[in-house]
């Protein structure tokens, strides 16, 4: 079923784990068995003290992680069952904001920013760019940054985090300690853009060392959950 | 989005694969069908065509066996009559007529026609020849006188032997025993051979004869040796041959080892004055295939054979002819056509069939090729019909999570942007029937294209009665092109005109049968996906306005806002108002090509405003009246608020002011830290921040008594993207520009270089501080 394009339907799940027993010989993520059910437009705020174990399980979701038993099924298409093209065409769908940003400073904001989009789409360049920079300056920068990453200061690349992760209008969201050194006025325009992305159907995974993170947004979330070493749990009174 | 995605990984491979094999399979089915017709047709033609060439190899064989015999018994008397002569022509060979000789020749003369003549010689010279002269028989003696002289001696006799007249002829020097037939017999004799002694054909110039002659050497009762001779003509061969039938169209020819021709077709001319039969050989010019299957006798022997000649195929056949001459060779060919000829015809029979098959299974294949493409579009419509449900679901699961949706006190902005979505409609939008009933007012309008929503906008009966007349009747009206349609010409004209709408979808609204307002969508493109969604929005709008209805009665209604007359003050924005020049000059309308521009923005003050609200009032007040204070002290030419924005201009002139910038900043830094200051004392963080650019403005005094001045352009739009964007609270950003023009008397700290579509690749600054 999941083979078949006609047959995913917009109420399905976005991500759906289940019983994924992730192998920890090849991962390092604890083989435990995970489930989780995310639906269009839901958001599930995650919170895990250790990042890189919040990295691994976001990197279970994007499929990077070979399972011994279990599925992992975005949007319908289980990561198992997809050749490696459909696989990184899929992940092209998914906005992620990592732990340790994963910029490549051999090359420009704007390049990094913009090669996710123009490798897995045929967007025109002016239509990226103009949708770049309209970001960037809602996420509180002047422009487009076209200096490398690492000759931003962190903020901006914090910013420019951003814009990488909301262009495109991705469906799903795995953000790993998105607001860390937000300002507040940062702070908003990236729960306001969140919100947006929500309406349009997008899924959210927000991981973060504690609820703090979350501020006030906790009462906007689908869904509280802790990630610790035996699986997801949810946290109480969510 | 995922429609510009170059893989699509919803989409399966084998869903690709299954459409390129709905395409070839029929294809490569024709083909298949197309190769095995042609293979089987080449097939049966091929054994079909092996099975004439064998049937006319043995035709042929037959026709040689029966021209073989048939030469054989055209040479036959030659034997006979050499077996007969040994044992009848005992007697001496003398000048005296040897009777038996001669009742021997006239009678076989008589009876079998291709004999010529006989021949009678001994070792003495003696020559005694029988031959036919018109419907006599000449009978020869050759004489010596005493004188030597030689002659022929002619006697004429009848088929009796009666004598009927003489005459002579001379015979110089003729001498019987040199002669071929003689000398090769006698050798043969002392060989011990007692089989014939054949010549070589020769032509026998006066009587147009082809003569072969065959001799046997016999002794006679005196010891003397003598010859016997027959000589046959060959010309009846040649007829026989000639009139052969072989096949439809075939020939037969006796030719010898050089190709010289014994008999057949080349010697029907033979009794033409001139022709000279000893002298005829197979032309390969004309005779190709003769000549080809004589050249292949001479290297394989005797057998059948395929010669192509001029594009046509030959059978042929050659075999020598031992018993007559050693050297001769008959040859025999005719085309294949004409025995293969049926084959032809079937094999042009099968093409036609096949190409009847071929045809029939590429309609086949056609008719499986087009159900495949529509089996494929009623796919994809499914598929289409599926997202339109799918769509519609989200639409319906958005509506049904959406707080308050029945509450007419708040607005619902999904109703209109599900109905732009849903139909593609360009605008959509949900109009109220007012209390009065001769008004529509637009409760909500979302337009697709900006993606904006806007209210207000109100119509009326007087204007638009047939609109009205139709809501009242609660007809739907969808018209493709509304201004050619009297009833909503108007509305396309006052509505639709602005953005440019011709198609239009007016759906009355009707509570208990009673209209309470319209659904209005401009240019809708998916007419199909209509009619459910406009019937849902249609149900939450009308419970949505039979609330509002109930809320709108007379009793509740809210007292009129209550008016007062005053005059409007336009020069209120300006804290330092340009006019207060010392000189009070009247800045001339126009472009300012380099005029320094400071924006400060302060955030919201609900954020700021945690406090009590009258003390932040007064701080504000404060605030301000220190900013105003810091911005006449620097000179600057104007203060200008705008909401929550002070809008700054160091100078507005046509020359070149570097100080007018040198001010601006030295306020900003002034500004800020009063900003910084004030705040901290209130114990709130730095909620404002600083833009500040140099470039061009446009400047002019609008309105009249009072006008106002004011400015516009780029400069303040970079000031203001600035101010907005800067890294924190608390910090002035500055452009390139306003770098360049202060970077000698400032501090800075570069913030990086970005892209703006309007300005291209840029530096921002931070700055600091004085030097």
């Amino acid at each position: 079923m999941a083979e078949d394009d006609l047959g995913r339907s917009a109420l399905d799940p976005v991500l759906e784990l289940l019983d994924a027993r992730p192998r920890f010989d090849a991962s390092g993520l604890f083989s435990t068995r995970y489930n989780l059910h995310l639906n269009p437009g839901e958001c599930a705020l995650i919170e895990c003290r250790d990042p890189r174990q919040a990295s691994l399980f976001a990197d279970l979701c994007t499929g990077l992680i070979p399972l011994s038993e279990g599925s992992v099924r975005c949007m319908g298409l289980d990561w198992d069952a997809l050749e490696d093209r459909r696989a990184w065409a899929l992940r092209g769908r998914i906005g992620r904001m990592v732990t340790d940003g994963g910029w490549i400073d051999l090359y420009g904001t704007h390049l990094n920013i913009l090669w996710p989009q123009m490798h897995h789409t045929r967007t025109p360049l002016g239509t990226l760019v103009e949708k770049a920079t309209r970001l960037g300056i809602r996420f509180g920068l002047p422009g487009l940054p076209v200096l490398p990453p690492g000759r931003l200061s962190a903020l901006d690349r914090r910013r420019a985090d951003c814009v990488r992760a909301f262009l495109g209008e991705p469906s799903l969201l795995l953000l790993e300690n998105p607001v860390e050194m937000f300002p507040s006025d940062l702070y908003a325009a990236f729960l306001s853009a969140l919100t947006e992305a929500r309406d349009r159907g997008c899924a959210v995974i927000w991981l973060a060392p504690d609820d703090s993170a979350w501020r006030g947004y906790g009462q906007g979330a689908s869904l509280h959950l802790r990630l610790y070493d035996d699986g997801l749990f949810s946290m109480r009174g969510s | 989005m995922p429609s510009v995605e170059i893989v699509d990984p919803a989409s399966s491979p084998e869903n690709s694969r299954r459409q390129l094999f709905q395409i070839l399979g029929p294809i490569i089915g024709v083909l298949l069908v197309i190769a095995t017709i042609s293979l089987v047709s080449i097939h049966n033609y091929r054994i079909t065509r092996q099975g004439a060439i064998s049937l006319s190899n043995d035709l042929l064989t037959s026709q040689q066996r029966y021209v073989t015999q048939e030469v054989n018994e055209y040479l036959a008397p030659a034997s006979g009559s050499a077996v007969i002569a040994q044992d009848m022509l005992r007697s001496p060979v003398s000048d005296a007529t040897p009777e038996t000789f001669m009742l021997y020749g006239r009678s076989m003369l008589a009876h079998v026609p291709q004999v010529d003549s006989f021949y009678l010689a001994n070792d003495q010279g003696q020559f005694w020849m029988v031959t036919r002269r018109g419907d006599h028989y000449e009978e020869t003696h050759l004489h010596k006188d005493p004188a030597g002289a030689q002659s022929y001696q002619h006697m004429i006799v009848d088929r009796d032997g009666k004598l009927l007249f003489t005459d002579a002829d001379h015979a110089t020097d003729y001498d019987p025993r040199v002669r071929p037939w003689y000398m090769g017999a006698v050798k043969r004799a002392k060989q011990g051979g007692n089989d014939l002694y054949w010549t070589d054909p020769y032509p026998y110039i006066s009587t147009h004869q082809f003569i072969i002659t065959a001799s046997v050497a016999l002794t006679t009762n005196d010891g003397h040796r003598a010859v016997f001779a027959i000589s046959i003509s060959l010309n009846r061969l040649t007829e026989f041959l000639d009139s052969l039938q072989v096949g439809k169209s075939g020939r037969a020819v006796i030719v010898d080892m050089h190709g010289r021709v014994i008999a057949g077709r080349n010697m029907v001319d033979m009794n033409k004055p001139g022709f000279d039969p000893g002298n005829v050989h197979l032309d390969p010019q004309t005779q190709p295939v003769f000549t080809r299957a004589l050249n292949v006798f001479r290297v394989k022997g005797a057998g059948a054979g395929l010669v192509q000649s001029k594009n046509r195929n030959y059978v042929t056949i050659a075999s020598g002819l031992p018993f007559a001459h050693r050297h001769w060779v008959l040859l025999l060919n005719a085309p294949e056509s004409d025995f293969a000829d049926f084959a032809s015809v079937a094999r042009k029979q099968n093409v036609l069939f096949s190409l009847l098959v071929v045809g029939l299974a590429s309609l086949l294949a056609l008719g499986l090729v087009i159900q495949g493409r529509r089996m494929e579009r009623l796919r994809k419509r499914i598929g289409l019909m599926r997202e339109s449900v799918r769509a519609e679901n989200a639409s319906l699961l958005r509506l049904a999570g959406t707080p308050d949706l029945l509450d007419p006190a708040h607005d619902v902005p999904i109703l209109t942007e599900s109905l732009a979505e849903r139909t593609g409609a360009r605008r959509a939008s949900i109009w109220r029937l007012l209390p009065d009933g001769k008004r529509l007012l637009c409760e909500d309008s979302f337009e697709m294209g900006r993606d904006a929503h806007s209210t207000g906008m109100e119509i009326t009966e007087r204007e638009h009665a047939a609109l009205f007349d139709l809501m009242r009747e609660g007809h739907t009206l969808d018209v493709p092109d509304a201004s050619a349609d009297e009833r909503s010409k108007s509305f396309q004209q006052l509505v639709m005109r602005t953005v440019d709408a011709h198609g239009l979808v007016f759906h009355p609204l009707m509570s208990n049968h009673k209209p309470i307002g319209v659904i209005i969508l401009e240019d809708p493109t998916q007419a199909d996906a209509m009619e459910h969604i406009i019937a849902i929005v249609s149900s939450v709008v009308v419970l949505r306005f039979a609330h509002s209805h109930d809320h709108d009665t007379p009793e509740s209604a809210p007292a009129a806002i209550p008016y007062h007359e005053q005059a409007t003050r336009f020069d209120e924005g300006f804290l330092i108002n340009p006019g207060q020049s010392p000189d009070d000059e009247v800045v001339p309308a126009g472009l300012y090509a380099q005029v320094p521009v400071m924006v400060v923005v302060f955030s919201d003050p609900h954020s700021m405003a945690r406090g009590d609200v009258l003390q932040s009032l007064e701080l504000i007040t404060s605030l301000s009246v220190q900013i105003q204070k810091i911005a006449r002290d620097a000179g600057l030419f104007s203060m200008q608020v705008i909401s929550n924005r002070l809008v700054f201009l160091g100078g507005c002139s046509q020359e070149p002011d570097p100080g007018a910038a040198l001010r601006l900043a030295d306020a900003a830094v002034s500004i800020r830290e009063a900003c910084l200051t004030s705040l901290a004392r209130a114990d709130i963080d730095p909620v404002f921040r600083i833009g500040m650019d140099v470039g061009p403005v446009m400047a002019s005094l609008l309105g009249a008594e009072p006008s106002v001045f004011n400015v516009w352009g780029e400069a303040i739009n970079v000031a203001d993207l600035l101010a907005d964007s800067t890294p924190d609270g608390g910090t002035i950003q500055v452009s390139e520009q306003a770098y360049l023009s202060l970077r000698e008397y400032f501090l800075f700290r570069p913030r990086g270089m970005f892209y703006i579509p309007s300005s291209g690749i840029t530096r921002s600054f931070i700055l600091a501080g004085r030097r």
